[in-house]
């Protein structure tokens, strides 16, 4: 025991603390420094931290969860934790499904194994995907626990129902820890096998819906919650990279360290030699500690011949979709229903509007980094990711080894947000590491340098367009929608095939593949290759539903306007849940209906039409399904915005939101991902933005970055629709309605339309000075 | 060697006198809960105490604390337990998690000066605090909950 | 200290990059040097109401005054705030004091997507250096009473912000960051020009985003190793 943990344990006695929590750790560690928390770099993560798992003897009827002897349930939990507690929301389902006592069940964020089959976190699938297999795989263990603990008891089966951890026969029962330790069960099942077993009703759900104390939290309030950032191996060394001008097309020409030399600490620089071709032209920085890496790569003199796009501003990219949304061929229709053409060609009046969004980063509050090295033949990866599935290969080609030599270890994500969807910083981390012998390696991008190359939400450009015949009745409807698109760039695979039969990126077009009845349809999208060309487009918390709402809902206000009609009554008239909007089962039984009566309830909650308010203040309303059309999480928002007419300073005063996404299984999970989701709508529309100037983002850092922070959050009211449908997402729909509604309050508050997002108090003077009369 | 006191004990870190606090702490004193953030001092995850005020570990020089007493998220309370910690999880304010350390710790100082925040208070101390899963509206009541129940344990203490 | 024509005894000069505020009633900053800031500042190397000691003046409490008697530290102070005529301007304090408060909150309160200066300022400062009333906390200097935003030239506040403070100087044992290398030339500029406008009743300060890279320059050895 080094003396600072004799001190300490000293210091624990004096204050009649025992063996601590912490005094237990402190024993366990060598080095006179090392008075922290152990750091299993190779553990998987499990909560609650420092319970048991289940031991030898455990039952596993399925790979998602096993029961020792000692009734300690664990649930493998193959999600990212960023912040959603996925974890507790999912075995929440395996638990209530099996009957476990709650206080027993435990979580473990798994390593990457080909047994999981697709690791991915994104898309607010999480629930809705797993949903099914662990009810099921909840039932597989209550029906061996039944029938071996019936045995037990001396009873049959159908005499014994599972109840809170235990097997129960009249008054008689024993714990699940019980039967595995007397009856040691065995039996497992295939997926065929687990589809077929009977599944509790609604009523009977005893954890789901329930409130519960997230599990992952704990750890989260004082400083034992383990990051991707903060694994540590023995004889570690740190690497920061040095970037090149543009993303791609970048060509190291020299290198110079006879600077970065002179800082103590530089051990070397690597030109990468990257056969995936994730980070063309990286340079990386070596050094015995992180401050040594920063500063020697600041040292480091790298000469380039910069990519094509070393000049592209984001003014190009939109102008390049606005000439791709004129031309009449090219990109693929997500709708392209008989009669859209002859309904404009024979349309009395076309009403048409464009609007854009600028790019946004992600900001996510923990920079890139991934920690990597080789252990007994085996490339370790170590950080937080969401889509192992995706990248494990990426990182396999890199280092041309086989899939199987190449494991990812999990660790908790310092933010998601889509961010690392996209793993490309364990790219550069493990061609260090290979040409270092397999040295533990990690690699930590500054801020600046993980703004530098966020791989960001693109900038867009929406012309949305309806046909009216003489009595100003919808006749057709033209949705066209130019982006970068992350999913052609790094998942081609997972595009969708259109009504053409071409691929799309769903994710830069959903949202558009909206729910109204507006006669014939034309979804477009366009994939904007300059943007493409000029940086690596990501996925951003509720991708292009993020965005297309932006445009449609904006739209249909302004058309409901022109009309004369008011958007809310116009909106629900055109929610009929006729035909392809009537939904289905299991995902959208009643379709639109449903997101009419979610608009229905938001205008009776926010007096929307009502409510007496002051000058230059107004509510402005908009509706959306969430972020998929497959997956709707039907959604109605409001806002009370205020404007300032001086400076044109748009406030925002109060948010409504209604939502139903079926079964809540966490209402205060789902409560707190759609507050967060809310403000993300509520930052992006007048908080944060950047722009590409010569082919990469403007901003750096938050001396510029300006995110929304505390003193901006308005009054928030949400509402979940009562449920015992099929559960959807929540990660993303908060975010979907915000912008259009804020645009549309702004409408309502001083007759100035926005169609630019942000909405800066530039254009709102703007506008205002327009609308005076000459 | 550079000398001060981590959570109450005697520290002495053998590294450059400019390296930051935040790295000193981090990578040769084994205290991850205090996070790298921003790296400029404008996003907070970074804070820590120094002489019980909150100081954005990531540009102070470790030099400048010599013989100064530190606290980080892992000396706030041996257990864990400081009010403001407690408040945290019974309102559930974490989502990722990654900012809450240096919260927490801008909190408490923030509590110290201002026993009993009024909203502007909270907004005052706290705007430099960033948090990207946007857990404000739960800051804000778990710092007017852990207000109160410091109040209540000093009129009973 | 400086220059020291006669008649201009006390007036202020420049040492060391830093300027030397003057010690008489040309003193500008919004509250006077009472006996009892001066003697705060000079036994503890901080006044409640004018904030703590930088650069040159720190050795002064902490290394040479601490040598020296109470009774002498309160008569040294007792003698400045005679020079100053402390006794004569004292009446305006308490004004300006409330109008300092009301100025210290300024854009930290509720929503501002107006002034991204002001966002800079929130993010990189507020925490610290926001005051509510009635009187500023000991431990968060106010910049709306402090002598750097009152002074001709931004020079004092460009060099603390540079260097920071350490444990030893200005308050004791409590430490301000080095924004060496997380403050451009163009970000101090913006904070400057952002504190003179909204913190003080004095006119612009000119050349601000040069005279930041001159201060910089001064800078020897570089304060701490951070990234950007």
């Amino acid at each position: 025991m080094g003396k600072l943990e004799r001190i300490a344990a000293r210091q624990d006695r004096a204050a009649g603390r025992g063996p601590t929590r912490r005094g237990v750790l402190l024993t366990g560690l060598g080095s006179a420094f090392m008075f922290g928390f152990a750091r299993e770099a190779s553990a998987a993560q499990t909560f609650p931290q420092n319970s048991s798992l289940p031991g030898n003897g455990a039952f596993e009827p399925t790979v998602w969860c096993s029961i020792g002897p000692d009734g300690v349930v664990n649930v493998n939990i193959i999600r990212a934790e960023m912040g959603q507690h996925i974890g507790t929301a999912l075995a929440r389902i395996i638990a209530d499904e099996m009957e476990a006592d709650w206080d027993k069940v435990r979580i473990t964020y798994v390593d990457t194994d080909p047994k999981w089959g697709l690791m991915v976190t994104g898309g607010s699938w999480s629930v809705w995907m797993t949903w099914d297999v662990f009810r099921q795989a909840g039932a597989a263990a209550r029906t061996v626990l039944v029938e071996e603990g019936a045995k037990l008891l001396g009873t049959s089966a159908a005499s014994c129902v599972a109840r809170n951890g235990r097997v129960v026969a009249g008054n008689r029962s024993v714990s699940f820890g019980d039967i595995v330790s007397h009856a040691r069960p065995t039996r497992s099942f295939t997926p065929d096998e687990m589809a077929k077993l009977p599944l509790k009703p609604h009523s009977e759900r005893r954890l789901i819906g329930k409130e519960v104390r997230a599990l992952d939290i704990p750890a989260k309030t004082d400083g034992t919650a383990i990051y991707g950032i903060d694994a540590k191996l023995d004889g570690m060394v740190y690497a920061r990279p040095k970037l090149p001008p543009t993303r791609y097309g970048s060509k190291v020409v020299s290198v110079d360290d006879s600077e970065a030399k002179k800082i103590k600490g530089y051990l070397r620089y690597i030109v990468l030699e990257d056969p995936s071709e994730t980070v063309p032209g990286w340079v990386a920085v070596i050094a015995s500690t992180y401050p040594a890496a920063i500063r020697a790569t600041d040292a480091l003199k790298v000469t380039w011949t910069p990519g094509k796009t070393a000049n592209v501003s984001e003014k190009d990219i939109l102008e390049h979709g606005r000439k791709q949304i004129a031309e009449k061929t090219g990109g693929t229709c997500v709708f392209n229903d008989d009669g859209v053409d002859a309904a404009f060609s024979s349309a009395k009046q076309v009403f048409e509007r464009t609007y854009t969004c600028a790019s946004v980063l992600h900001y996510q509050l923990e920079p890139m980094n991934a920690l990597a090295r080789l252990q007994d033949g085996k490339w370790e990866i170590h950080c937080g990711n969401q889509w192992q599935s995706l990248f494990l290969p990426v990182i396999a080609k890199a280092l041309q080894v086989k899939e199987s030599d190449v494991i990812m270890r999990s660790y908790l994500l310092g933010g998601g947000f889509g961010r690392r969807l996209n793993g490309d910083y364990a790219v550069p981390a493990a061609l260090i590491s290979k040409a270092l012998d397999g040295k533990p390696v990690k690699l930590i991008l500054t801020r600046s340098d993980d703004m530098q190359f966020d791989s960001f939400r693109s900038p867009s450009i929406q012309t949305v367009r309806v046909a009216l015949d003489d009595q100003k009745n919808l006749k057709g409807w033209q949705h066209h929608a130019s982006a970068g698109w992350p999913t052609r760039v790094m998942a081609a695979a997972f595009m969708e095939k259109g009504a053409d039969g071409k691929p799309y990126d769903q994710f830069a077009i959903a949202g558009a593949d909206h729910w109204y009845d507006v006669g014939p349809m034309r979804v477009r999208a366009l994939d904007n290759d300059l943007a493409d060309a000029t940086f690596r487009p990501g996925w951003l918390r509720s991708v292009s539903s993020g965005w297309t709402p932006w445009a449609h809902e904006a739209f249909l206000d302004e058309l409901a306007h022109d009309l004369g009609h008011d958007p809310v009554e116009f909106r629900l008239s055109l929610l009929t849940a006729k035909g392809r909007n009537a939904g289905k089962a299991p995902d959208s039984v009643g379709g639109a209906t449903r997101q009419a009566n979610v608009l229905k309830r938001l205008v009776e909650k926010c007096g929307y039409g009502k409510a007496q308010l002051p000058p230059d203040t107004a509510i402005g309303i908009a509706t959306t399904f969430g972020q998929e059309r497959a997956m709707p999480t039907w959604t109605a928002g409001a806002v009370q915005v205020h404007v300032d007419r001086k400076t044109g300073a748009v406030t925002c005063q109060k948010i409504w939101l209604v939502l139903d996404a079926g079964t809540i299984v966490d209402p205060d999970g789902a409560m707190a991902q759609t507050e967060g989701g809310a403000l993300w709508g509520l930052s992006m529309a007048l908080f944060e933005n950047t722009e590409i100037e010569n082919g990469t983002v403007r901003d750096r850092n938050l001396n510029t970055y300006t995110p929304l922070r505390i003193t901006d959050i308005p009054e928030m009211d949400i509402e979940f629709v009562d449920s015992t449908e099929k559960p959807m997402g929540l990660g993303e729909p908060g975010v979907t309605t915000i912008g259009a509604a804020i645009a549309n309050g702004v409408f309502n508050a001083v007759g100035v339309r926005l169609r630019h997002q942000p909405i800066r108090p530039a254009d709102v003077l703007k506008g205002l000075s327009e609308k005076k009369p000459a | 060697m550079i000398k001060f006191k981590l959570n109450g004990r005697d520290v002495s870190v053998d590294v450059p006198e400019d390296t930051p606090l935040l790295w000193a702490l981090r990578d040769e004193l084994d205290q991850t809960g205090t996070k790298f953030g921003c790296g400029v001092g404008q996003c907070g995850a970074c804070t820590v105490h120094v002489g019980g005020r909150a100081t954005r570990s990531c540009i102070t020089p470790v030099s400048s604390v010599e013989g100064a007493e530190i606290t980080t998220i892992e000396g706030l309370h041996p257990e864990g337990e400081h009010p403001v910690q407690v408040a945290w999880r019974d309102i559930q304010v974490p989502q990722c998690g990654y900012c809450q350390s240096g919260q927490i710790m801008q909190a408490v100082s923030l509590l110290k000066d201002y026993p009993d925040p009024t909203d502007e208070e909270i907004d005052g101390v706290m705007g430099g605090s960033l948090c990207r899963c946007m857990t404000y509206v739960r800051i804000r009541k778990a710092i007017k909950k852990a207000a109160a129940a410091m109040r209540e344990e000093k009129s009973n203490g | 200290m400086g220059a020291e024509k006669k008649g201009s005894m006390y007036d202020g000069a420049v040492v060391d990059a830093w300027i030397a505020p003057p010690l008489n009633d040309k003193n500008p900053t919004p509250t006077t040097w009472t006996e009892d800031e001066l003697y705060q500042y000079l036994r503890f190397g901080v006044a409640p109401l004018h904030g703590p000691a930088g650069g040159p003046m720190s050795p002064i409490p902490h290394r040479f005054l601490s040598q020296v008697p109470d009774y002498d530290v309160h008569a040294i102070a007792h003698y400045y705030a005679d020079v100053d005529h402390a006794a004569e301007r004292q009446g305006h304090d308490k004004a300006a004091l409330a109008r300092a408060m009301e100025q210290s909150k300024k854009d930290l309160i509720g929503p501002n997507t107006l002034d991204p200066d002001a966002r800079l300022y929130q993010g990189a400062c507020g925490a610290c250096h926001y005051n509510a009333a009635p009187m500023p906390v000991l431990g968060r200097p106010d910049l709306a009473l402090n002598n750097a935003l009152w002074l001709d030239e931004p020079t004092n506040l460009y060099q603390v912000m540079l260097h920071g403070l350490t444990a030893e100087e200005g308050q004791s044992g409590v430490a301000m960051p080095s924004f060496y290398n997380a403050l451009s030339d163009a970000d101090m500029a913006r904070i400057a020009a952002y504190l003179r406008r909204t913190r003080t009743t004095l006119p612009p300060w000119t050349d601000l985003e040069k005279k930041a890279a001159e201060i910089r320059k001064t800078v020897k050895t570089l304060p701490v190793n951070s990234s950007h």
